[in-house]
């Protein structure tokens, strides 16, 4: 699918969904750099993903729900 | 998102870390992508991140996904590809420290350390052969007439029952016949299968000679006024106040360092990592590829260092040189010079003997030190050459830059011409003769005795003296 217009859906809806993955990939690469580190093996934190990508989805299904 | 910065980010990182792998030995894309594939993928997401914030202050159209499907399939291919890198290199490296633990099946998971200890009566000048395959070696000379050996074997195995049974194999062997004195760790007798090192401390007669001969670990050696010699694959090697001629052949190494040794030094390094030679009384050779620094202090005679891209030969060094990846900085030369390389930045200062430079690419920078000149030819094909010359220098100097510009800050007797492209400084006052040229790049000759300074400024009045080689 392609980039929505302005105006097709709440700004703030439409921006979690786009930085959804950016974040997911940020939080991805911490979680590894933080293994190689030394710190946390990642098999442990790994369910944090789907957690920060929960919140994300959440978050934006909350701002669709307010906009209907 | 069509107009991302990622693409070209990632294609110009690319081109300069592979290009990095291709210039430089000690680099490995592999190992750098092993090591910072997490980093890679968080400035990924923030790169992105800031792009969509930008869209967003703007009031443009948002992409649907932050990181397409193409992208995913992308950041799961460097996933796998460099956690598969770091998950061997971090393998080799456990097993070289001899824990690895599969599941429940742990193999060479604890170190059993046993003590060594012997000694034999020795001549007052005996050749010691010392044979260690794995572990640190370390010889001091003395006055006693005796060799004496203490230190320990390291057994990694199963359980101390395992690691007995292989420590009743590795029996020290000290053998004594004429003058020769033979020190085995007999590390072979413990076979392939289990990981063995052992780290001995030798006490020898001052007189003596030592010979080492190992695979891995460290060589020692202090004190004794014979030769010593260390043939190895891989070690560190550290003498001083030697009093014999010094050879070491190593084909990995993190340091060769030595000080104090009477007689001539001979160095081949396959692979080395740093070099350190101090008061050598004698000719000193190195020759193979060293990566880190090379640093040679009060070299008596001749010195010699070739390698596959660099070639350095001084009658006499009283001052001190280093060598590094990107530079080359002299000063102090007792004889003459010659040095040519591909690439390097070189430095040469206080110096009163010839001087020949050779370079494909490189800055030269030139300090002679006295007015007593002696012949200059550095050439370099792209570079800049910068002659500091004393105020009442005596030369014959000719100086061309075939495409860049020339700068006479000396003033005469020396004379400025454009040409074509580049230009020349012409002069002669009768003195030696310096010869400078450039390929593509500047050309400057200015006095040192004076106010100039190394940024060609006017500075306060008194003599402009070359910056120090930096200590390290």
């Amino acid at each position: 699918m392609g980039p929505r217009r302005e105006g097709a859906m709440p700004i703030s809806a439409d921006l979690l969904r786009a930085i959804s993955g950016p974040v997911v990939l940020i939080v991805f690469g911490t979680l590894v750099a933080i293994d190689h580190g030394g710190g946390l093996q990642f098999s442990r934190t790994w369910p944090i993903l789907i957690i920060v990508y929960g919140l994300l989805k959440l978050a934006g299904s909350l701002k669709e729900g307010a906009r209907s | 998102m069509r107009h991302s910065l990622i693409w070209p980010l990632v294609l110009i990182g690319l081109g300069g870390v592979m290009l990095a792998h291709n210039l430089r030995v000690d680099f490995s894309f592999w190992r750098l992508l092993g090591d910072y594939w997490p980093y890679v993928l968080i400035l990924w997401g923030l790169v992105r991140l800031v792009e969509i914030g930008i869209l967003a202050a703007q009031g443009k159209a948002l992409p649907r996904r932050g990181i397409s499907g193409g992208e995913w399939a992308v950041v799961i291919l460097i996933s796998i590809l460099a956690s598969s890198i770091w998950f061997a290199s971090e393998t080799r490296e456990r097993l070289r420290a001899g824990r690895i633990n599969l599941g429940n099946l742990a193999i060479f998971q604890e170190t059993f350390e046993y003590p060594l200890s012997g000694k034999i009566a020795s001549p007052v000048a005996p050749r010691i052969l010392v044979e260690n395959r794995r572990g640190n070696v370390r010889l001091v000379g003395g006055e006693q007439n005796e060799v004496v050996v203490t230190g320990h074997h390291s057994i990694m195995g199963e359980n101390r029952a395992v690691a007995d049974r292989v420590g009743e194999k590795m029996r020290l062997e000290l053998a004594g016949q004429g003058d020769r004195i033979v020190i085995r760790t007999n590390q072979e007798q413990a076979g392939g299968e289990y990981r063995v090192e052992s780290d001995i401390e030798v006490r020898i007669p001052r007189g003596a000679s030592v010979e080492c001969r190992g695979t891995r670990g460290d060589f020692d050696v202090s004190q004794i006024n014979g030769n010593f010699e260390v043939i190895s694959d891989n070690a560190g090697v550290r003498g001083k106040d030697i009093g014999g001629n010094v050879r070491v052949e190593v084909r990995r190494s993190d340091i060769v360092r030595l000080a104090q040794v009477k007689g001539n030094v001979d160095v081949k390094g396959n692979r080395g990592e740093d070099l350190e030679l101090e008061d050598i009384a004698g000719v000193v050779v190195v020759e193979g590829q060293f990566t880190g620094d090379l640093e040679f202090r009060r070299i008596a005679k001749a010195m010699r260092f070739n390698s596959e891209r660099t070639n350095l030969t001084i009658e006499k060094l009283e001052g001190r040189a280093r060598l590094s990846d990107g530079d080359f900085e002299v000063e102090g030369l007792g004889g003459a010079m010659r040095f040519s390389s591909r690439s390097k930045d070189i430095r040469v200062s206080d110096f009163g003997h010839p001087v020949q430079i050779e370079l494909e690419r490189g800055d030269i920078e030139l300090w002679p030190g006295g007015a007593a000149l002696a012949p200059i030819v550095a050439n370099t094909s792209s570079g800049s050459v910068t002659l500091h010359l004393p105020e009442d220098a005596k030369f014959d100097l000719n100086a061309i830059s075939r495409r860049g510009e020339v700068e006479n800050l000396y003033g005469p007797p020396l004379e400025r011409r454009e040409e074509n492209r580049g230009g020349t400084i012409r002069g002669a006052n009768g003195g030696p003769r310096i010869a400078l040229s450039t390929g593509r790049g500047t050309v400057t000759v200015q006095k040192t005795a004076g106010q100039m300074s190394r940024k060609n400024e006017v500075t306060v009045p008194g003599a402009a003296k070359p910056p120090a080689v930096v200590e390290r």
